[in-house]
């Protein structure tokens, strides 16, 4: 089962390298497959930017966002080491090792999770980043998930670094740039989109993302409509109202 | 903090240079610094507004302002481009044949004002746009990869000074884009007072300055609904 489900994701990953590739619409992808694959409550994605700093990319789940953005502030955790070392780092129980993070440990546990498992996004000697998944129940990730997560990421990574080759270097910073800051646009529309429907923004998010995919079109396009009020989303919120 | 992070070095530098001159953090300030670390000849800001596309601002010297200038009588260029498609746009040589192509009237005019290169950077907070920075030099050539890194931070700075204001410490270096509560609440607040995103923003901004709290924890309790704005 895991091995057909999981053909399918890499054939899906291989379509969307090709033509108009988006890294945050990929990665987003990405998360959202490994929780649905690899046994896991929650992934989140991090990727260092042309400033070399580590910036939070994609997350399953609204509380898996708080949590990476938590290391980042804190500059403390299993992602942050995963990415600096370039290795696998696991910790399939965090109340067994309290100290080796002391905050992320507490903060993970509030947010209901036990086990962490951060797969680097990492080609030869270059590491873009960091996949991040986390569980619920204190098990370690099986030896066939784990080589799956590192099969996702490295699909992940080439799928990054193929557009390096074919372009100018300089361009693909551009292009992250670019990424980045849809990032942004994504955040403020959640907040326009909860205050117009009057639900939570993680909702909001769950709204655009099913509205991107039906139409097949990128998430920031989305999310950029919803804050110019185009008549393209016109009928967002009325479907999500009616379909309730 | 690891102080070969491009942040904390960028910043460090405009800090000094502030001290230096007994000068507030502005963005002739920013510019000036930008132009000695990115070896340019000269570093320009052009605001964005309601009323004016494109109207250059601070300029680190006369020969960079010339540029700003062209392409507001030209009405075409690198920084105009940045700020249409919201990225990052690179020329490493103005020369060049799809250069002058691309914009045939800006192109010839900045090779002919002695210009080799000019690099734009959109100063972009998501859907708020403020405006663009732009280095020039006088030798063709991409900007190294550390050269890019620093660029971004100033570019950064450059929107701090403009839109955050740098009173809010919180703010510096890399932390633009980490304060995604900061972000969905500029979205709410603008739905709740009808107003824009950059409009929205500064009214979040004034209610932390004036109730002395921080602008993420303002931002928390809005995205929470314990905070509203008509």
């Amino acid at each position: 089962m895991l091995e057909r489900r999981t053909a399918q994701t890499f054939v899906e990953l291989a379509d969307t390298l090709v033509g108009g590739f988006d890294v945050i619409d990929f990665l987003q992808g990405l998360s959202e497959r490994c929780v649905e694959l690899l046994d896991v409550e929650a992934a989140g994605i991090l990727l260092v930017d042309p400033r070399s700093s580590l910036q939070l990319v994609a997350a399953s789940s609204e509380q898996v966002r708080l949590l990476e953005l938590l290391q980042l502030q804190d500059e403390e955790g299993p992602c942050l080491d995963c990415f600096h070392t370039g290795h696998v780092v696991s910790c399939p129980d965090l109340t067994a090792e309290p100290r080796r993070w002391p905050r992320f440990a507490v903060a993970a546990r509030e947010a209901g999770f036990l086990g962490v498992h951060a797969v680097p996004l990492r080609l030869r000697e270059q590491t873009l980043g960091a996949v991040n998944l986390f569980r619920a129940s204190a098990r370690p990730l099986g030896a066939e998930a784990a080589a799956v997560a590192q099969a996702l990421a490295d699909v992940a990574t080439i799928g990054i670094l193929h557009e390096r080759a074919l372009r100018q270097h300089q361009l693909v910073n551009e292009q992250l740039q670019y990424a980045l800051n849809s990032r942004i646009v994504i955040e403020q529309a959640k907040g326009v989109l909860s205050e117009r429907g009057q639900i939570d923004v993680a909702e909001a998010f769950n709204l655009m993302r099913g509205y991107a995919r039906s139409r097949n079109r990128p998430l920031s396009a989305i999310a950029l409509a919803v804050i110019n009020q185009e008549a393209e989303v016109a009928d967002l919120l009325a479907g999500y109202q009616s379909g309730r | 903090m690891d102080s070969r992070r491009p942040a904390a070095r960028v910043w460090a530098a405009i800090d000094d240079r502030s001290r230096a001159e007994g000068e507030p953090i502005s963005l002739r300030l920013v510019c000036a610094v930008c132009a000695d670390v990115l070896r340019a000849d000269g570093v320009a800001v052009a605001l964005t507004s309601e009323r004016v596309a494109y109207e250059p601002v601070g300029a680190s010297d006369a020969r960079i302002g010339i540029l700003s200038e062209l392409q507001v009588t030209l009405g075409e260029g690198p920084g105009l481009q940045a700020l249409a498609d919201g990225r990052p746009v690179l020329v490493p040589d103005l020369a060049a044949a799809d250069t002058q192509r691309r914009w045939p009237l800006f192109a010839p005019a900045a090779v002919d004002a002695g210009a080799a290169a000019i690099f734009a950077f959109p100063l972009l907070l998501g859907a708020i746009s403020v405006g663009v920075l732009e280095a020039g030099r006088e030798t063709p050539g991409w900007l190294t990869d550390r050269e890019l890194g620093d660029a971004l931070v100033f570019t950064d700075a450059a929107l701090l000074v403009q839109v955050q204001g740098l009173d809010e410490r919180g703010g510096r270096g890399g932390e633009v884009e980490r304060w995604a509560e900061v972000h969905q609440a500029t979205g709410i607040v603008a739905v709740q007072t009808g107003t824009n995103l950059t409009e929205a923003l500064l009214r979040l901004r004034a209610h932390a300055y004036a109730s002395d709290r921080r602008l993420i924890e303002v931002a928390s309790d809005v995205v929470a609904r314990r905070l509203r704005f008509h």
